[in-house]
């Protein structure tokens, strides 16, 4: 029998069953409101195989680690269970007792192998001069985050972006660490806090005066970083007026946003202030970040039928724009696309591609 | 392990419905087998139709097995309606969900019995709908009907059975039925059989429903009672002189409980209609509970809202302590409440458990919010006990159970109510001589 640490015991048995963690769930409405795929099945079967009601088999230990961790649960569960971190916290529990699902070995050997989960499929500052060095004490240290280096166009436009919300943007380069946030999602708590410390004495090393991540998952999660994500950044600059935003031209502005999922609407907020802008209110379920990747790399069937929903939800809008806020979902869905930014009549774009267009 | 004939009845139904629609491995059936209630009962199977006549082969196909056939909406139940207690099929019915037909002017909509109270709400602009027992809407139209669910504002706009003019069954043979004229029922009879009983004597596929229009004005306040006799002498008032009560619901215990102190019981009441009406109650109102010397002010609206629509009263109990909650849901006639609330006290007590009493005493509706360790196995134990103290004592009173909530694996018997289990096992045994659907519900057998 699988004997969860007492803290955990206790949140699940706290769960009353009432299915609101499942209103924001991605997976169950992507796998037709079928219970098993939402947040609540996920706390009722730990909590079952916590009291020896059900067994731990393989399968149910891939379920356990892979759904969207968007984390939106949390916010939904009306008895104020964080839904997400029990998921996590058994998770990491899992691991603790020897249970290692096959599904993340792999993640695993290619973080020891290369310092990031997604290290085997990337090469850090492509987009930077080959013998780039970044400068201590700059005013603004750009952290793109992994897997922006797999799209470098964006790294770019973000980095440009940057440069006009900031005098001296210097880039984290071709050194930056990952900073432990997927690892973290996944349960993995010893390699996700080896990868915060080497981040952090990194940061510490180059002294910047800000940090600003392009990764919002490790942004929000690691509030004890001091990175701030890009979209707020942008925000308080428009805000305090050192840039505009420029309006729309032409009439198919009808923008669907797929935003981060632990942003705080910053995103929404910048396009909705672009004149011409007609941004379309999304399911309370849209949103998508770095933490998708174990789906996206386990299960890819079902990432499809995630980005197909959204694609047909944003279709039957009218949409006219789909712009993917956080840079690593944009990653994901332009694999997933085969570099196709035109869908349906709608056009795929980055947020800091976008931005960069209409932003003076 | 799965029972033979209903793996026989899943697989027939698999081959017309398509294998993606029978759910038979152990993660899934697992992740069927509970709802709200804290009770596990894993289903042999799970079908997830999309049209009624999915629902008619399922129905059929199981009753020629003799197999139970179980509906299930959103799985909020408070007392295991959805649960599979004897085994057989659960009929997942969350796929249909399509609103079929809406008028604007009148409020009225036919909508598949899969629709969420969240998406009800949607629908109109200035409509909502009234019973949202979840608080969050996500219980389904078909659950709602089927247990007759209640809400705070059910002191205006009655229970689910109110706002519902028809219903498409599928009966325990197969059979499919519409209970409905295109106007007002002229017969309640057919139609009141169905409402409320529970998914045992069919499932519900689709409802006809007229969501009430948003009041034009209202206005709310918060009381303090030293005494919950005196929100009995509160309501006769109210009731008198024909105030317009949209919700009127007592803490018990709750100041206590939550907070650590304060006055035996804290309340909402709002006022609702024309605005000048609204005006005049409250000031009404607020001279009855001045003269009466209890304490009271008004209420911000969206506070009353998270009370009534989200619930907050009822979840801030279970946040307080980082406890479970067991919530035992009655009917007393409201001059009984009292009694009812030193029964709820006295077996708390005993039992060593802390309890917050919510009643409406518009309704007579009391729910005993019983606060325990999940992980202290013997408090577990003394919850249920307690539960099941509180209903004895409830029937003992005159009251019923499960008003709002329906009564689930609590069931009627005999003693508690004889004419209703005499004509409602007729209609029983003749609609559904096998016993399928939903059985160990509701009635005994």
């Amino acid at each position: 029998m699988v004997e969860f640490p007492e803290h955990l015991i206790r949140e699940l048995g706290r769960c009353i069953g009432c299915g609101a963690c499942n209103i924001p769930c991605p997976m169950f409405h992507v796998e037709d409101l079928r219970e098993t795929e939402g947040a609540r099945a996920r706390i009722k079967l730990l909590s079952m195989l916590s009291n020896g009601k059900i067994e731990l088999t393989e399968e149910f230990l891939s379920y356990t680690f892979t759904c969207m961790n968007c984390g939106l649960c949390s916010s939904f569960c009306p008895v104020d269970i964080d839904v997400f971190g029990v998921i996590v916290g058994s998770r990491s529990a899992l691991i603790d007792m020897g249970y290692v699902p096959l599904v993340t070995v792999g993640m695993r050997d290619v973080r020891r192998k290369t310092g990031s989960p997604i290290g085997d499929r990337i090469t850090k500052g492509v987009w930077l001069p080959p013998d780039f060095q970044p400068e201590k004490g700059a005013d603004l240290l750009f952290f793109a985050g992994c897997w922006v280096h797999t799209v470098p166009e964006v790294a770019l436009a973000a980095n440009k972006l940057l440069q006009k919300i900031s005098g001296e943007v210097v880039p984290a380069g071709t050194n930056e660490p990952c900073c432990g946030g997927l690892l973290y999602v996944i349960g993995e708590k010893d390699s996700s806090e080896e990868s915060r410390e080497e981040l952090r004495r990194f940061l510490a090393d180059l002294s910047p005066k800000r940090v600003v991540s392009g990764c919002s998952l490790c942004a929000n999660m690691f509030t004890d970083l001091g990175m701030e994500d890009l979209a707020s950044a942008i925000e308080e600059a428009l805000e305090e007026g050192r840039i505009k935003t420029k309006s729309l031209k032409g009439k198919k502005n009808k923008i669907f946003l797929i935003p981060s999922c632990r942003s705080k609407g910053a995103s929404e907020r910048i396009l909705r202030s672009i004149k011409n802008a007609d941004v379309i209110e999304v399911p309370e379920w849209v949103c998508c970040d770095c933490g998708a990747t174990l789906i996206y790399q386990a299960e890819p069937e079902k990432f499809d039928r995630w980005l197909r929903r959204l694609l047909d939800i944003a279709s039957s809008m009218n949409a006219d724009y789909v712009i993917i806020e956080e840079i690593a979902c944009y990653s994901m869905i332009y694999e997933a696309l085969e570099g196709r930014n035109k869908v349906k009549g709608m056009k795929i774009v980055s947020f800091p591609s976008f931005l960069l267009d209409h932003i003076s | 392990m799965a029972e033979e004939p209903a793996v026989k009845a899943a697989e027939e139904i698999a081959s017309q419905l398509g294998e993606d629609r029978v759910l038979l491995e152990d993660l899934d059936r697992s992740a069927y087998s509970y709802d709200a209630s804290g009770i596990h009962a894993i289903p042999s199977a799970v079908v997830r139709p999309s049209d009624v006549e999915d629902v008619s082969f399922v129905v059929e196909a199981a009753n020629r097995y003799g197999v139970p056939v179980i509906p299930r909406g959103s799985g909020t139940s408070l007392v295991g309606g959805p649960l599979p207690i004897e085994g057989g099929i659960v009929v997942d019915m969350q796929m249909m969900n399509g609103v079929l037909d809406k008028d604007d002017y009148s409020g009225l909509i036919r909508v598949e019995s899969g629709v969420k109270v969240l998406e009800l709400n949607k629908l109109f602009p200035d409509r909502f709908m009234p019973i949202n027992p979840d608080g969050a809407g996500f219980s389904t139209v078909g659950g709602l009907i089927a247990e007759d669910a209640a809400s705070p504002l059910s002191a205006k706009y009655g229970t689910m059975k109110d706002l519902v003019i028809g219903v498409e069954v599928v009966l325990p043979s197969g059979e499919v039925v519409l209970v409905e004229q295109p106007g007002p029922p002229s017969k309640w009879n057919a139609l009141g059989l169905i409402l409320g009983s529970e998914g045992t004597l069919g499932i519900i596929t689709s409802a006809y429903l007229r969501l009430p229009p948003i009041p034009e004005s209202r206005r709310a306040f918060v009381i303090e009672f030293s005494d919950v006799s005196d929100s009995i002498t509160v309501q006769n008032t109210v009731e008198r002189e024909g105030m317009g009560v949209m919700g009127f619901e007592v803490y018990h215990n709750y100041r206590e409980v939550v907070e650590g102190g304060g006055t035996e019981a804290v309340a909402y009441l709002e006022l609702a209609g024309k605005e000048e009406c609204v005006d005049l109650w409250s000031s009404r109102l607020s001279e009855v509970l001045s003269s009466m010397e209890i304490q009271h002010e008004e209420a911000d609206l969206s506070d009353v809202d998270d009370i009534w629509v989200r619930r907050k009263g009822l979840y801030e109990i279970a946040r307080s302590r980082g406890s479970a909650i067991k919530v035992v849901s009655m009917r007393v006639h409201p001059h009984l409440v009292r009694d009812a609330v030193q029964e709820i006290d006295r077996t708390g007590s005993r039992m060593k458990l802390p309890v917050v009493t919510i009643f409406d005493p518009p309704l007579g509706w009391v729910m005993a919010v019983f606060l325990y360790d999940p992980t202290n196995e013997k408090e577990v134990e003394r919850t249920e006990k307690a539960a099941q103290n509180v209903i004895s004592r409830t029937i003992s009173l005159g009251g019923s159970v499960g008003f709002g909530t329906g009564v689930g694996i609590n069931r009627i018997s005999q003693d508690m109510d004889e004419g209703f289990v005499t004509i409602f096992s007729r209609v029983k045994e003749a609609l559904d001589p096998n016993w399928i659907m939903n059985p160990g519900k509701l009635i005994e057998r």
